[in-house]
Formats: C-alpha cells, structure tokens, sequence
C-alpha cells in the first residue's frame, strides 16, 4: 500500500492503518529497536508502542517520509525504554558500545550552566552530515541512528570490520571539531 | 553534555539522511546481486548463447570510461520508492573551465519577430517533457519564476528562442532572484538551461576541445567542468578576492534538448546526481564509492 493511503487511513481514524503499517514498515522499525534493546520481547512492544504512537500523532501531523516518520519514534522509545533498564541494571543490544563511541564527541558530564541549544545542535548536525560523501554518510547513521553493529555495517557496505572502525573513529574526531569550532560546549 | 542526551539529539538529524542510509546499503547488496547476474551472462555470452547486457556494450568511437556508470538497482523490498540509479565518481572526469563566454546575441527584428512568454504548459507542450530535474539537492527549492520563459516566436510560427532557464537556490529574495550567501558573497545552488536550438554561453576549456574528458552517464556523454571562481568584495589596492568557491558544470545532449547545469557552492557529487535524475528520470541516485 502507498504511504500516502496508509497516512489517510490514519487520518480517517480508520483502525486498518495499523496492520498496514505493520505489514510495510515492522521489519523496518523492529531491527531498530533490537539494535538498541538486544531482546525480542521489549523490542515487540516498542514496535508496537510506534504504532500507538503513530495513530495519535496522525492527525494533526502528516509526516512526508513515513519510513523515517516511524523509525524515529522506534527509536526515541527504545532508547528511552534502553535508560530505563539500564537504571535497573538490564543489558541491551549494541546502545552500551554506541553510546561509549559517542562519549568521545561530548564531556559526557553534566554542567548546570551549559545550555545546549538543541535546535541548533541538530541544525550543525545536518551542517556536517551534509559535507560528507554519501557513504560514509550513511556508515556514520547507521551506526549512530540506527545503532546497527559493526560486523552488519561491514557486511552491508562490502568493507572490513576495521574499515568501518577507521571511518567512523575518524567522522566522531571530525564531527567533534567541526561542532566545537561552531563554538558548542559539549 | 551527556552521551544520552547527545544520542537523542542526533535523533532529530535530517530525514532523508536517514532514508538514504538504509536505501543506500539495501542498494549495494542488491548491486552485488545483479552484478552476479551480468557475470553469469557474461559466461553465457562466451559459450555463444545470446544474453542481454546490450546495455553495457559500448558503441565504437565513444569516450566512455572503462567501466559503467550507471546501474539500476531496482526496487528495495518493502518499500514502495521508485528505483534507484547507481553511479560511481571514478567514472566522472572533470575539466578545468577559464572562464565562459555568452554566444552572440541576436537581435530579431520586431517586424518578423514577436517576444513571447511561455507558461509551464507551453513549455511542457513544446519539450514534450517536465524540464524539472527528478533529484534536487537538500537545501534547494526552486524559484517562484521557474513556471515561466521568455522566448522568441517567427511571424511564420517557427521558434527563433527557446532557452528555458530554471533555478533552484538556496533562498530567494521577494522579486524572486537568487539571494548570496552570507558567509560566501556567492549564490548557492544551480541554474539548469534547456534548449533544443542551442545554449545561449559556452564553457572555455583548458583543454583543447578534442582533448576535454567526457564522462558516461547512461550512455549520455556528460562533459563536467571546475572552476575556482573567486568572490568579492576585493581588496582595493591588491584586487585579491575574498575568496573561492567551487564552481561546476555539467553539459550534455538527450533527447535531442541541450542542457547546462551551473553549480555554485555546491559539491561535486550532488552535481552529478542532478545530471544523472535527468537523464535516468529517477530521484533515488546513489553515489557508490
């Protein structure tokens, strides 16, 4: 079904947008939210959860890409159901390494007087995904959005493990110069 | 900041970054495949038996690179986007333009000569195809004036001009024009020109013109050009600019209309990728590294 009719199902309150949805788009999200929580049962109710989500932001919201519509709130939720089990000390998929990677662009320290302007974090975000060659565009978000694991990211793009390693240890060193010489404190 | 709340953020990036990611390495797997496939034809073709790689054979006399340029991934499963174009940047040559001169311009005597202004339709009417290209690079939107030209109709009803100029920049200012940057005093963006009677400048290559490299995309010559164009304001004792920025151009000729694409402040490969959706008619064009 087109996303355009599965959206209108949506907006006509029309219960059937939800197996639809299902059918096109849970092999899309459920990797996502496996990639992030390492287990089966938490990552069905996130994916199920987007689907609640979905049915009550639709309407008023008309997203124009519904894929990514739905992949963002897989991962909102499974990253926010990932802190939750780590608080009680429950593992979880590759989000632990992700994160340690991702601690060496920021502080990891919180400062009651650094205020980070989200929105303009973001916008730098794009700023320098933008330069980059789509490849390693897309090795760095499949990574850090969609947490995929090294050894699947080697395997889809056809290079070594320690390829993908080089690159992506090289785009965090970029990233975190390119956004602290755009004066952002991280 | 913490790493968790920096993960977040980075939820919230561009959408058809993270579109792109998953339609790219999709693509690549199902390249592989077909690439397969083109060897196993290949056998085929060597023991005598008749195949269908027609579409990779080269015509004598062309300046092709050694290996293709274009590939049609097909369509990723599950997902309902059209079919992707695969290209590769080793196969895109680049000549170093000196600058561009304007053709002569004629004068058409208002005696045999009427100034006509083209709507979409008529210019869709007269291409017999949308001019728009299928892939506009992130950032840029197309000018309010594009659904429109100015052209040059014979007294006898014989087109004399019909040079179609669309923009798509990064901003525009109310009467429409493209606006500079603020960083760059350049604009950011391209102008694509459509003729089937003839482009209105002309590239000036280095190179001399049988020496200019040509570039196969789709089995369309595509000859890319760089410039470093300097930008102002310039200094007023040494005249040195303030800067550079990248200049690019790409022309070619399918069916049977002319194009031109200008590209300032923009790179390379989105360049390529605005040539290639017009010549494939495909949106989904991914560079394969």
């Amino acid at each position: 079904m087109e996303d355009s009719r599965i959206v209108q199902l949506y907006w006509d309150r029309n219960e059937q947008a939800i197996p639809a949805t299902s059918e096109k788009y849970g092999n899309y999200c459920a990797p996502i939210a496996r990639n992030i929580l390492g287990n089966s049962e938490d990552t069905e109710e996130c994916v199920n959860d987007t689907y609640l989500h979905a049915w009550n932001a639709m309407p008023p919201h008309r997203p124009a890409v519904l894929s990514t519509f739905l992949g963002k709130i897989t991962r909102n939720l499974s990253f926010n159901r990932y802190q939750h089990n780590t608080a009680q000390k429950r593992g979880g998929g590759e989000t632990m390494v992700v994160l340690d990677e991702l601690a060496e662009i920021v502080s990891d320290t919180e400062r009651v007087e650094q205020v980070v302007d989200r929105r303009e974090l973001v916008r730098a975000m794009n700023g320098f995904l933008g330069r980059l060659p789509s490849g390693k565009r897309s090795i760095f978000i499949c990574r850090y959005w969609y947490f995929d694991s090294i050894s699947d990211i080697a395997l889809r793009f056809g290079k070594t493990e320690n390829h993908i390693s080089v690159i992506l240890n090289r785009l965090r060193k970029k990233l975190h110069d390119y956004l602290c010489e755009r004066g952002f404190e991280l | 900041m913490r790493k968790e709340e920096f993960c977040e953020v980075f939820g919230g990036i561009n959408e058809n970054y993270v579109k792109e990611a998953r339609t790219a390495s999709k693509s690549k797997k199902t390249l592989w495949v077909k690439w397969a496939a083109a060897a196993a034809c290949l056998t085929a073709v060597i023991a005598g038996a008749a195949t269908g790689l027609t579409n990779l054979d080269r015509q004598p006399g062309d300046t092709p690179p050694a290996s293709s340029a274009f590939e049609n991934s097909g369509r990723p499963q599950g997902t309902e986007s059209p079919a992707a174009v695969i290209l590769s940047m080793e196969d895109i040559a680049v000549n170093e333009i000196s600058g561009f001169v304007d053709a002569a311009r004629k004068w058409y005597d208002p005696a045999l000569y009427d100034s006509v202004v083209w709507d979409e339709e008529d210019i869709l009417g007269y291409y017999g195809k949308d001019l728009v290209p299928a892939y506009i690079p992130d950032g840029l939107t197309a000018s309010p004036q594009n659904g429109s030209a100015s052209v040059i109709i014979g007294k006898d009803g014989s087109v004399a001009l019909d040079t179609v100029w669309l923009n798509f920049y990064h901003d525009y200012y109310e009467d429409g024009s493209p606006k500079l940057t603020e960083e760059v005093s350049a604009l950011k963006g391209f102008v694509l020109t459509a003729s089937k009677i003839g482009l209105m400048n002309d590239c000036v290559y280095l190179l001399p013109e049988d020496e200019v490299k040509v570039s196969d995309i789709g089995g369309t010559p595509v000859t890319f050009g760089y410039r470093r164009a300097p930008y102002g304001p310039y200094d007023p004792e040494t005249h040195e600019p303030s800067g550079y920025f990248d200049m690019y151009v790409a022309e070619f000729e399918f069916e049977d209309i002319q194009y031109q694409i200008l590209a300032e402040q923009m790179e390379l490969e989105e360049v390529v990728k605005v040539a290639a959706s017009i010549i494939s008619g495909e949106e989904s064009i991914l560079i394969n590294e």
